[in-house]
Parts: C-alpha cells; structure tokens; sequence
C-alpha cells in the first residue's frame, strides 16, 4: 500500500462533501455549494496530482489500495489505477468540478441536489477506481440511482418518461454485466470477484470466452449507447438537468466503454477477437446512423444526444479493431468526448436557462447578443466536428488509423461521418447563433465570471490535449500493449 | 538563427490573436495596430529569412519533433515500428521560403488596407482577431516538413475561411455561405484525410522529405500509387475550388473584400497548388495521376472562364477569374511543370490581391458591387483606383511585360509540350480571360455617370492605409515577375501567340461593350441559351443541392423516422407496454372476490393434486 491512500482520498472528496452538506441545514444555500465545489475541488486537485505522479513507465497497476473486507467471497475494496482509468478519472474530476459551478444557478431544493450530485459522482469514481467485480457492480447501482433522481426532480420535456427509460435500461445493462460476473465467480478455479486474481487464475475456454464476451459485451454496450441500443441516451441528455447531463453524457456513458476495455477485454482477449467485427459493424452504425439522425433533430439538446451517439461509435471502433492504436484512440475519444459535451450541455443548459427554448430554429443571432457563450458552443461544435488542434481531432486521427488498418472497408465509411458532422454542426450553428437576433429573446444576457471559469476550463482542456496528446498517449499507450498480450 | 526566424513567423499571428482577444472592450480599438504591427513583425521576419538565403544558399533545413506515436505492429505487421511516429517540424527551402514572403507580405498589406476598409465596423477587433489567426495556420500550413501537418493546418484555414466569409453573420446569405464553404471543403477533405492515412499505412512516412517518386515506387504498387495520389488531389480540389468544388469560392464573395483578396484569391485558394508543388513526387508518381490532374485542371479554368464573362458583380468575376487562373496552375502541374504552377501562383498572389483590394476601394465607395452601378456612379473618376485595376487587369489577362505574362507563358509552354488538346484548352481560357478582363475595364471606365457619389473625407491616415498597399502589390507583383522566373528565355512563339489572343480576346470585348449602356439594354432584352445555361452555372450547383436535399437529407430523414418507430417505438417502447399488458393481465386475478380466489386455489391445489398423483404413480 502507498503512504498515502491517494485514490481513496479522490473517491473520499465527495462522500465527505455529501455528509457535509447531509447535515448542512436546508437554508444555507450557500454554504452547500460552497461545500459541493470544496469538495469537487478537492478531488480535481487529487486528480491531478495522481497523474502527475503517474508512473508512465509501468504497464500495471499502481497506488493499489486493498483492504479485506468479505475474505470467504473473495470481496474486497481494493482500487488501483493503470493506463487505462488514470485519465477517465481525471475526466470525473474536470466534469464534476465544471458541473457544480454550472449548477450555481440552481434555486430548487439545492440541498437535495448537490447532495445527489456527490452521491453519483462517488459511484462513478467507485466504477472507474475498483479492481473488485462486486465493487464495481456496487458502485455502478450507486451511480445509476441518483441519475434517476436528477432527472426526474429537476428535469425537462418528457422527464418521467426519459428517467424511468434510462434507468430500467442501465438497470438491463448491469444485469447482464452482474451475470456475467456472478458465472466468473461460479467457476471453480475461480471463487472470487478480484480482477487480477481472475486474469491470473482462470483460463476460459474458447466457447465460454465466446459467450460470456457477448454478455458482458451487450451489458456494457448499452451503458455506451451502442447501436441499436442507444435510444436512452438521447432522450435521457434531453430530460436530465445541466449539470446531469454533462455527468451524464460526459462521463456515465464511458462506464460501459471502460467496462469493455476493462473486464471483458482483459479476461477474456479470445472471446473479444471473436466478436470484434460485429462490435466494428455496429460501432459504423452508431457513428454513421447517428450522425444522420443527428442532422433531422431540432431541439439542440437532441443535436448533442444524436452526436454522442455517433462519436461513442468511435469509441467502440477503436476498440473493435483490437489494436495498440485503435484502444489508444478509444481511450482519447473518450476523454475528449466526454469533456466536449460537458461543454456542450453547459451551453446549452445556459442558453436554455436564458432563452427558455432550446429549439435552434427559435433561436437565432445570438452571437451577437451573448458573443461569450456563443463562442463556447461553436468551440465545442468545432472539437465535434473534428477540427485539428482539439483533442477530438487526435483521437479519431487515431482510431481511423487503426480501422484504415484492420476492416479497409469500415474505417473509410466511417470517415463520412466527419462530413455530416460538419453538415448537422454548422447548421446549428447558423440557425441559433447566426443571423439576425430574435426580439423574443432580447433580456437574454450573456455569462458572468462565475459562468464562465467551468466553460473555459473545459476549452482549456480540449485544446491542451490536442496540441500535446503525448501527455495523453504517455499515460495510456503501455497499458494498452499489455491489454493485447505484447 | 533561422529557427529563430521560423518561430517568429509562425507565432506573431496567434500572438497577435490571441492578444487582441485578451483586450479589455475599453480597449478594443486598437486591434488593428496590434494585428498590423504583429503582422508587419512576421513579413520583416521572411524578408531576413529570405536575404539570408538569397539563392537558395544553406536549404533545405529542417527541425523535427516528434508529437505522436503510433507505432503499432498489429496495424503494420511487416515494417519496421520505430518509423511510425508522426513529427511536427519546419521544413525551410527555396519553395516554401518564396511562399512564406508572399503569404507574410501580402497578410501583411491586407492588414494594412483593412485598417481603410473596415475603419466604420463595430466588430473591428473580432475581425483583425481572425485575419491574424488566418497569418498564423496559414504560415504554418506553409512551413510544415510533413503532410498531417499540412493538414493541420488546412483544416485551421479552413476555418478562418469560414468564420471570415460569415464575419456579417447577420446576413444570411453570409452565414450561408460559410457553412457552404467549409462542408464543400469538408467533402475534399475526407480524400485528403483519406489519402494521408493511407500513405500512413502504406509507406510509414509523411515527411515530405521521404515522399520520393522512386522510394514510393519501391513500396507501392502503381495503382495504389494512383489512388493515393487522386485521394491527396481531392482535397487540393477543394481548397484550390476545383471543378466539381469550385461552387464554393464565388459564395466565399460574401466575406469582406480584404478577406477575399488575401484568403479567397491569393494564399489559402493556392494552398492546393502549393501542395501540389510541395508534395510533386506524390503525384508524379503515376501518370494517370497526372493526367487526372491536367484534366481537372483543364476543366476548372474553362469553367471558370466561361461564368467570369456574364457576371455582374465586380467581386464575383474575380472569384471566377481566381477559379479559371487557379485551373491553369493545376494543368502546369498536371502537364509535368509544377514549377511553372508555382510561378504562376506568385504572380497572380499578388496582382489578384491587388485587384481585388482596388475592387474594395470602389465597393467602399460606391456601395455597389455591380460594374453597371459602379461606372453609373462615378467610377471613373477615382484615378488612382482606375489605373490599378487596369494595372491589374492587364497583368491578368497577360499583357507582356507584365507579371502575368511570364508565368502563363510558362505554363502554356509547358502545357504545349505535354498535348495539344489540352494546349487549344489553355489558349482558349487566354481569350476569355482577355475578354472578360476588357469587359470589366470598359464597363467601369466607360459608363455614363448619372449620380456621382462624392468620396468620403478622408483622414491622411486611411489615404495612406489605402493607397500604400495597392502600391507595394502592384510593384511586389513585377519583382516577382522578374526575380522569380526559374529561367530567363525569350520565345517568340509564345510571344505572337499570346499577343493575338490578347488583341481577338480584348477586341471582342471592346466590340460588345465599348457602350456599356447599350450593352445593358440588349442584356436586358433577351438572353441567348448560352447565357442562360452560364447564369445557372452549369446546373452544378443545383445538382449540389439536389444531391443534398433530395437524396442525403431524405437518407437522413428515412432514418430519424425509423430511430423513431421501430428502434424507440417498437424495440423498446411496445416491450415496455407488453409488460404492462401483461401485469394488466395478471391484476385481472386479483380482483378482490373470494369466490374467484376460492376457485383459483381449489385449480390450483387440484392441478397440484394432480401432478403429484401423476408423478407418484411414475416412479416405481
């Protein structure tokens, strides 16, 4: 164990912020988000020392923190991190961090809301911290419940529906995740939950890697929106309040990405070889079909859940082509993605707080009237299309470098889709931001200092990472070579 | 020293940018100085660059960085890995030393002349803001040692395009437009993009240095070498608006004039032809690409020709005229001559940018962009502006010893060499090149002043931010005439033809429009079916949007509405309601009378009775 638990300290930051404000009293709004964002800080600035003392060198784990909890079940709390969650972590921190300042403005049952926001986020942090299948089933449920909660207390359009639709389908997908992990643990050689323990001990045969990959694989792909079982997370973006959906779409749905790479690539490598050009079939559908069905919405909200849809199809391609470059290029998709559309639903949460639509034909001219905000969402709808020098333009660089490589013919359909990106974007754009300015919305102000640090905060991100991606690729490449056995 | 230099270059813009965006509002209105110095600071930077290697003296130097690994054996089984990493780095030689002189000064004038043009618009520091990050990826785009670079940058330029065609955002037209442009660019791209990747793969090296014709026929086999090759000049279609991608350059018109005589006339259009020049073994490589270049070359300048010579608007006969010059480049290099290409594109960099910030000075003051309208109002009448565009247009169109009859004999030569076909093609381009240019001229000198607008008062200031950088670009455009030419030689032939296309050309418009009014009024009186098939503009850009609308849009429309009934509604919403009906169903049990209870159990208990008796009576 390290001297100094470091990753329990990241996944404490927030438990402690929820009991904190737990026992704040209901009006001392202030004081609560003052605790919420002491408490978000607390774990961004954890985060980022973590990878700044990240040893790039070392392919395996480190800072592994395991404490014995129930021995006969082979349960255990026990967190590490390597290539792989290192950055997803540092995501989290970014994204909740933006997100409570975001959520300044909300004035309805703050406590109550803060207080779920904390409580979601240690789930997440759970997730993507724990070397323990239990755990991360545990921590996963822990994640979902106040999703539920957010949406459907402080939502929008068609809230009930959207919550009950997103929970009961990630509630499916950890069922079929929890399945597979409760048949791992079934297995004689096996008789625990402990990843390594699992990887080291138990050899698969071929049928059961076969199957068992395609469970595991379906259970997480509905947590990362793969076609066709993407619907939820469209209309959930839409429902889900701000700061929920930047969590959301911005980080919950790296869940079942991170999922993939994590437990179902790593234990069973045959059974993902197997399945490899179906996941690749259907990540084309997600990045094509998506950003079709993205150029005929109309509520910008939409835009960005269809968008999301598309580019997590990058995420599954760079997967599906099980190579050192197409995981590297998945892992950056899904840091870049998920701090893009954390942009993107601050923006559009700001606009919507504003201008009460968020239909993009009723918009209009809003450059001209809030120039600072509008200049944030075209930012990220450049990052979205592609454009080089943001982190997004790296990352598909790399996966379709990969899919160029191993499926000839997918890999170059898949490049249309950075043409009907830049079609859907740009169009957008003009119908919202351009032209001349809408008289409805003419009290529409634009953002103030407080509003502005997460916006540029996660700009600052995406830019960074474009121009310098080694500081990204340093820390994930050696992980990803030992995740293919080289 | 030169590393120094190269930095300074390549860093004043997105200084400058980022500068003017750091000012406070209070202190937004000295944008322009701070756009104009920094842009001042990179063109003296090139101009030291370029004393200190005078004939080509220490080139080509290079400093490489590596940015990105990629080394992976799954993907390239066979080659060594350590090769597959991609740099970022300065490649400095005698080509793009001349390129970056001409991108910094011309940026540079243009900044200077914007002061002029836009010295009444609100949004001047947004403006400058974006004219010095176009300085910035252009100079970049230009210094680049390697292709993924180049298209970094390319794709920065791109949008500088884009967020300066719609800088008047408010005009929808304007707004249009951008987006117009930078889809229509996106479309070459994905070749371009294509193509890289493939060479990625396939070859293991982006370095312009490593792109050899004989290295890459080692490694490739022909066709591969061809499709790479087509796949790279894609994207050069696009950004030098080759025919099918021209649709987009005469739109890009709606930007602010300065912007289309730096971007849209005399370095970003040309990028193409500078990669073209840049990466020649690429394409030399194989024949057929070649040929497929001097055939698109061949049909963009006729094309381009052709619309210049009905149009009326003053900005978008330029914009043909760029398109036509543009297609005469891309045959040089087509027909074997990139270094006749590149010649010419020095020279029309800068009499286009002249002509198109003197066709500024009359849109300033007349407010009109219509020749017809111009020479109604007074254009004659501003001398200085008069004899630039003539300056200008004759260059054009050729005229010896001008700047542009230098260049185009080059390529003419070297077109002659190559086939005749495509030689009658080019001649032809020449003659309507002579003719819409004396068009123009005469339509605009010649018109009967009806209302004549008085010019503005002018402080001494905007008199010199105007009139100075016409005069450094029409003098800037005989020096590179002079000291650019790759050999001096003096051919006769050439001289009497193009003197001859010059006089039918030119005689031809001084025919039809020596009286511009009377030229209106049977314009007006009935169009031939030529003119009509010209002012639809070949029916490409209707097949454009036929292509769009009706095909991609419906595509997508299929698929929203199948997103929406089977996949939301039947996959997941009837499953949702199936278990409901079922839960229905099954409450129907539980309907609170004991009677039914009763007659459940007593089923039940029957069927278990049953069951058991049947098992029991099984077993021995």
């Amino acid at each position: 164990m390290s001297p100094f638990p470091i990753l329990s300290a990241i996944l404490l930051c927030p438990v402690a912020g929820l009991i904190l404000v737990l026992l704040t009293p209901r009006k001392f709004e202030t004081a609560i988000k003052f605790l919420s964002l002491l408490a978000a800080s607390g774990t961004l600035v954890l985060s980022i020392i973590l990878c700044k003392i990240f040893n790039t060198a070392d392919p395996g784990f480190q800072f592994v923190e395991h404490l014995e909890w129930i021995k006969s079940y082979g349960i255990h709390y026990s967190n590490a991190v390597d290539g792989l969650n290192v950055s997803l972590i540092l995501l989290t921190a970014i994204v909740i961090f933006c997100g409570i300042l975001v959520s300044w403005r909300v004035t309805y049952r703050v406590k109550d809301f803060f207080a779920n926001m904390l409580f979601l986020v240690s789930g997440v942090f759970g997730v993507f911290m724990t070397t323990n299948l239990f755990f991360f089933f545990l921590f996963y449920e822990i994640a979902v419940i106040p999703m539920y909660l957010l949406i459907v207390i402080w939502g929008s359009t068609n809230k009930q529906y959207a919550a009950m639709k997103l929970t009961l389908y990630l509630l499916l997908g950890s069922a079929l995740m929890f399945a597979g992990f409760l048949y791992m643990y079934s297995l004689p050689e096996a008789r625990t939950f402990d990843l390594l323990t699992l990887k080291q001990n138990v050899h698969f045969s071929p049928p059961i890697q076969n199957i068992l990959f395609l469970g595991l694989f379906l259970g997480f792909g509905v947590l990362a929106a793969c076609f066709p079982f993407h619907v939820w997370s469209p209309d959930g973006h839409v429902a889900a309040p701000t700061a929920a959906s930047m969590l959301h779409a911005g980080v919950l749905m790296k869940l079942g990405a991170y999922g993939i790479l994590r437990v179902a690539v790593t234990l069973l490598p045959e059974g993902a070889r197997h399945w490899a050009g179906l996941i690749a079939v259907l990540s084309l559908c997600n990045i094509v079909y998506g950003a079709l069905v993205a150029t005929q919405q109309k509520d910008l909200k939409y835009i960005i859940g269809y968008s999301s849809v598309s580019h997590m199809g990058i995420v599954l391609l760079g997967i599906a082509t099980m190579t050192t470059v197409g995981f590297n290029g998945a892992l950056f998709q899904m840091f870049a993605h998920g701090i893009m559309t954390a942009l993107f639903f601050a923006c559009v949460g700001f606009i919507y707080d504003g201008c009460h639509t968020r239909m993009a034909d009723e918009l209009g001219g809003l450059s001209k009237q809030a120039p600072m905000i509008s200049t944030f969402f075209i930012l990220a709808g450049l990052c979205g299309l592609g454009l080089p020098g943001m982190g997004s333009f790296v990352a598909e660089l790399l996966v379709t470098i990969a899919a160029v490589g191993t499926y000839p013919m997918i890999g170059i359909t898949s490049i249309t889709a950075l043409l009907i990106t830049a079609f859907y974007v740009l169009t957008a754009v003009q119908k919202a931001f351009y032209g001349p300015v809408n008289p409805h919305h003419a009290d529409f102000k634009d953002l103030d200092w407080l509003q502005f640090v997460p916006r540029a905060v996660l700009v600052g991100c995406l830019i960074f990472f474009g121009i310098f991606p080694s500081v990204f690729l340093n820390w994930v490449s050696l992980s990803t070579k030992i995740l293919l056995g080289g | 020293m030169d590393l120094a230099l190269l930095w300074t270059i390549q860093l004043s813009g997105l200084a400058a940018f980022l500068l003017i965006q750091l000012l406070p509002r209070s202190a937004k209105k000295i944008a322009p100085a701070i756009g104009i110095a920094l842009s001042f600071l990179a063109a003296a930077a090139s101009a030291k660059l370029l004393l200190d290697h005078a004939n080509g003296f220490g080139l080509p130097v290079q400093f490489s960085h590596p940015w990105l690994a990629v080394s992976d054996r799954a993907v390239w089984p066979n080659i060594p890995v350590e090769r597959y990493a991609l740099f970022v780095g300065f490649l400095l030689d005698p080509l793009n030393l001349t390129m970056i002189t001409l991108v910094t000064s011309i940026s540079f004038f243009v900044q200077l002349f914007s002061f002029y043009y836009m010295n009444e618009d609100r949004s001047r520091a947004r403006y400058f803001g974006f004219l010095s990050f176009f300085s910035f990826s252009m100079t970049g785009l230009v210094l680049s040692n390697n292709l993924l670079q180049t298209f970094l940058f390319w794709e920065l330029v791109g949008l500088t395009s884009y967020l300066l065609i719609g800088f008047w955002y408010e005009k929808e037209s304007a707004a249009t437009a951008a987006r117009k442009a930078f889809v229509v660019n996106r479309l070459a791209d994905l070749g371009f993009y294509l193509g890289i990747i493939l060479v990625l793969i396939l070859f293991g090296s982006l370095n312009f240095t490593d792109l050899k014709s004989q290295a890459l026929a080692q490694v490739l086999p022909p066709a591969t070498l061809t499709l790479v090759g087509v796949l790279v000049f894609l994207g050069v279609m696009g950004k030098s608006a080759q025919f099918p991608f021209h649709v987009w350059l005469p739109d890009a018109m709606e930007g602010p004039t300065p912007v289309s005589a730096l971007i849209h006339s005399a370095t970003m259009v040309a990028a193409g032809v500078f990669l073209l020049h840049r990466a020649f073994d690429l394409f030399s490589a194989s024949a057929t690409t070649l040929l497929v270049i001097l055939s698109v070359g061949c049909l963009t300048a006729l094309t381009g020709a052709a619309l210049a010579t009905i149009q009326r608007d003053m900005k978008r006969i330029l914009a043909y005229s760029t398109v036509s010059q543009l297609g005469l480049m891309t045959m040089a290099v087509g027909a074997g001559s990139s270094t006749a290409g590149f010649f010419h594109l020095s020279t029309h960099a800068y009499f286009k940018s002249l002509l198109f910030l003197t066709s500024g000075v009359f849109i300033h003051r007349f407010h009109t962009n219509d020749i017809w309208e111009i020479g109604q109002k007074g254009g004659k009448n501003d001398r200085l502006a008069i004899g630039f565009l003539a300056f200008g247009l004759l260059s054009l169109s050729g005229l010896p010893p001008l700047a542009g009859f230098f260049s185009k004999d080059l390529i003419l030569e070297a077109i002659k060499e190559k086939n005749l076909f495509f030689y009658s093609g080019a001649l032809f381009v020449s003659f309507l090149t002579a003719y819409y240019s004396f068009r123009m001229f005469l339509v605009i000198a010649r018109g009967r002043i009806r209302r004549e607008e008085r010019p503005h008062a002018e402080s001494r200031a905007l008199k010199i931010s105007r009139n100075v950088p016409l005069l450094c670009l029409a003098t800037l455009s005989l020096v590179a005439a002079f000291l650019g030419m790759p050999s001096f030689h003096f051919n006769f032939e050439m001289l009497l033809t193009t003197a001859a296309i010059l006089v039918s050309g030119g005689g031809l418009a001084i025919l039809r429009f020596r009286d511009p009014e009377a030229a209106e009024q049977k314009l007006l009186a009935g169009k031939t079916f030529m003119q009509k098939i010209l002012e639809r503009k070949f029916f490409i850009d209707d097949a454009y949007e036929f292509l769009v609308k009706k095909v991609g849009l419906a595509i997508a429309h299929a698929l929203n509405r199948f997103d929406r009934t089977v996949i939301n509604g039947l996959m997941v919403n009837e499953t949702s309601f199936s278990v409901m009906r079922l839960g229905r169903l099954a409450a129907l049990l539980q309907n609170g009378a004991l009677q039914d209870y009763l007659a459940w159990a007593m089923t039940g208990g029957v069927l278990i009775l049953f069951a058991f008796l049947h098992f029991y009576r099984g077993t021995p």
